[in-house]
């Protein structure tokens, strides 16, 4: 029961990480291959904190905190301008210095020897993990809700027209870097707190914690799941991290012999699925199916007034496409867009004619 | 100075799988335009090659090298006809690409650690001889290896820029639908490159192999530096790979002599990152 406990609690932390990545990668495109490094960095200060300078849970944890946003922000500032490939490759170099320099600065991380014992906030006896794994429960279900408004949101939105045309948005008089920049830097620094989290649970922590595969299986977990579905990310994890590590190497009944092969047999059989998945299935388990996007898109075609009143909301809370709308029923109609509740447009109507004609300068002054 | 000088000199004697496996990295990325993470099972997959001939077959060291290149060239052609070149033709993105390679990446490591076990596997050296280079010592190994290299970093560098397999090569890789319209088969040329490139990653893991120990991550641990190299020297430049493999390979020796080497890794890779920013921003 016990170790239940500490295997969900577990499979929380990567259901977190999986919900950040989803935002960093499924929402705004930024392919971070170095989760390990950020949720290791986490890991490994909260545990210096406490057992090095002998600090309480929450002073470990704040000053972990305030580590990571900095730690988080340079590295988003670095990013936030870079093309995709040239960000993969710079976080998975920073996943790579992390686990580096565990080892190599021992005065500090004890290197290979290993760090421990990173206790949990209060000592409850046997219930203590219990609460531990709500608490945990707690934030990832504050989290998914969080993500599911996003998703509604149109600051969603935006992330998700960043990813697709970053050119499109950034024409549209959106600061993408900043976007960018301040989104990464959140769940970068999230991914941080997940570490610190988890540093009670492993207890005691050893530099081969900090291996690319930890990386590797939330990025599996999300892709399988679907990446840019708001259940994706747990869905996902149930699937690999639930199915392999909890069920199967856990309760079902293995030789030792075959115990031995189990480890490696999952990590084939991920990549088994990690490709078959990308092949045949590339938007995962939950597809995105979006009625607001196609609502909002019909309502695009339709135009102003045959728009249903949701519909309208909706485009009208769309960054971007709303001017877009009025522009393309302009150019299909000649007149300017009768949507009632645009203010903007309302000005415009006197000198229609002016604005109709090649050179519509003045109009930019008057309204 | 005699610090510089042995950096100097260690440096480029070890680091020739670094080469190899850069230039066969830089013209996979050039042509597909995709950072192939499973080519870092090539350099894992050569050595292992290597270690069968040498040591379930008893072959000498030396007569291992060449069929441990071209059976991990095959390799390479199998996981481009199965996987890649089926995704390319989804229209799957560059992103999208990578991780597939991890997935390729993470079948072909863990299916070979299905199979042979996860232990260290030791190369049966031929008997070494040292000799002095300018006060340096150097083994036969080490500088035969790096006659090899350079041999074939002058093949393959004629090949690309000489021959007309060169030509198509960079004209796919320049605009792949004129270059279809001016009658050259995409399909054989991808082959050739990636059964090139497969075969760099072999001898530079048959190399790898002999300087220290065959296991299942080292190919995983070279990769790193190998995407480096060959970004910073400029995608599909042969020659760009070979230049910022060696200086890698110098500031690694440098490093190592004056303090830790792991932290030559971890400078390497910061180097890394900050050139990406300074670069603004493209990877390619």
């Amino acid at each position: 029961m016990d170790y239940l406990i500490f295997s969900l609690s577990v499979l929380l932390v990567y259901v977190g990480l999986a919900q950040m990545l989803h935002i960093q990668f499924g929402l705004l495109g930024i392919p971070n291959f170095g989760v390990v490094g950020f949720w290791g960095l986490g890991m490994y200060a909260m545990a210096v904190f406490q057992v090095q300078l002998d600090l309480s849970f929450i002073d470990g944890l704040a000053l972990t905190m305030v580590l990571m946003i900095g730690v988080s922000a340079l590295f988003a500032k670095a990013i936030s301008r870079m093309e995709g490939q040239a960000i993969l490759c710079a976080t998975i170099a920073f996943g790579a210095i992390v686990a580096l320099l565990v080892v190599t600065e021992k005065w500090i991380t004890m290197g290979v020897v290993g760090l421990g014992t990173v206790r949990y906030p209060v000592r409850l006896g046997d219930s203590g993990e219990l609460l531990y794994f709500a608490f945990l429960l707690s934030l990832v279900v504050l989290t998914q809700v969080f993500i599911a408004r996003l998703h509604q949101a149109p600051a969603g939105r935006l992330l998700t027209a960043i990813r697709d045309n970053e050119e499109l948005a950034a024409s549209l008089g959106k600061d993408t870097s900043r976007v960018k920049f301040i989104w990464f830097t959140i769940t970068a620094t999230l991914m941080g707190l997940l570490g610190a989290l988890s540093a009670p649970l492993n207890q005691f922590l050893t530099p081969n914690m900090l291996v690319a595969s930890v990386t590797f299986a939330v990025w599996i977990a999300l892709v399988l799941g679907g990446k840019e579905s708001s259940l994706g990310a747990i869905l996902g994890v149930f699937l690999t991290f639930g199915l392999f590590d909890i069920l199967i190497e856990t309760y079902l009944p293995v030789s030792p012999e075959l115990a031995v092969v189990v480890p490696n047999a999952k990590l084939f059989i991920y990549g088994l699925v990690l490709v078959g998945v990308l092949l045949y299935m590339p938007s995962g388990v939950m597809r995105k199916n979006s009625p607001l996007e196609g609502q909002a898109l019909r309502a695009l075609r339709d135009s102003g007034q045959r728009m249903s009143a949701p519909a309208r909301g909706i485009a009208s809370n769309l960054p971007g496409l709303d001017d877009l709308r009025a522009g393309l029923h302009r150019f299909v109609t000649g007149t300017p867009s009768g949507r009632p509740d645009t203010k903007t447009s309302k000005p415009s109507d006197d000198d229609d004619d002016a604005a109709s004609k090649p050179n519509a300068a003045p109009r930019e002054e008057t309204s | 100075m005699w610090i510089l000088r042995d950096a100097l000199f260690i440096g480029v004697l070890q680091a020739s799988p670094l080469i190899l496996a850069a230039m066969g990295f830089t013209l996979i990325y050039y042509l597909n335009g995709f950072i192939n993470f499973a080519y870092a099972e090539g350099i894992t997959y050569g050595a292992y090659f290597a270690a069968l001939f040498n040591i379930s077959f008893g072959l000498n060291y030396y007569f291992s090298i060449v069929p441990a290149a071209l059976l991990t060239g095959a390799v390479s052609v199998g996981t481009y006809l199965f996987v890649f070149r089926p995704a390319i033709q989804r229209g799957m993105k560059p992103t999208e690409l990578i991780i597939l390679s991890v997935g390729v990446s993470f079948i072909l490591r863990y299916g070979l650690i299905l199979m042979v076990g996860a232990e260290n596997v030791y190369l049966r050296e031929p008997p070494i001889d040292f000799f002095n280079v300018l006060g340096v010592g150097a083994t036969t190994i080490q500088v035969i290896a790096l006659i090899l290299v350079f041999a074939f970093a002058f093949n393959l560098y004629w090949l690309v820029y000489h021959t007309g397999f060169g030509e198509k090569v960079r004209g796919l890789a320049d605009n792949e639908e004129l270059a279809e319209v001016c009658g050259i088969n995409p399909h054989r040329v991808s082959v050739g490159v990636w059964f090139l490139g497969g075969c760099a990653a072999g001898l530079a893991g048959v190399f790898q192999g002999v300087f220290a120990q065959v296991h299942p991550l080292m190919g995983w641990n070279l990769v790193l530096i190998t995407v480096m190299a060959s970004i910073i020297g400029g995608v599909g430049s042969v020659r760009g790979a070979l230049i910022a493999s060696v200086a890698a390979g110098i500031v690694t020796a440098l490093i190592t002599l004056v303090t830790k080497p792991l932290y030559a890794e971890a400078f390497l890779l910061l180097a890394f990152i900050l050139i990406l920013y300074r670069r603004d921003m493209k990877a390619a």
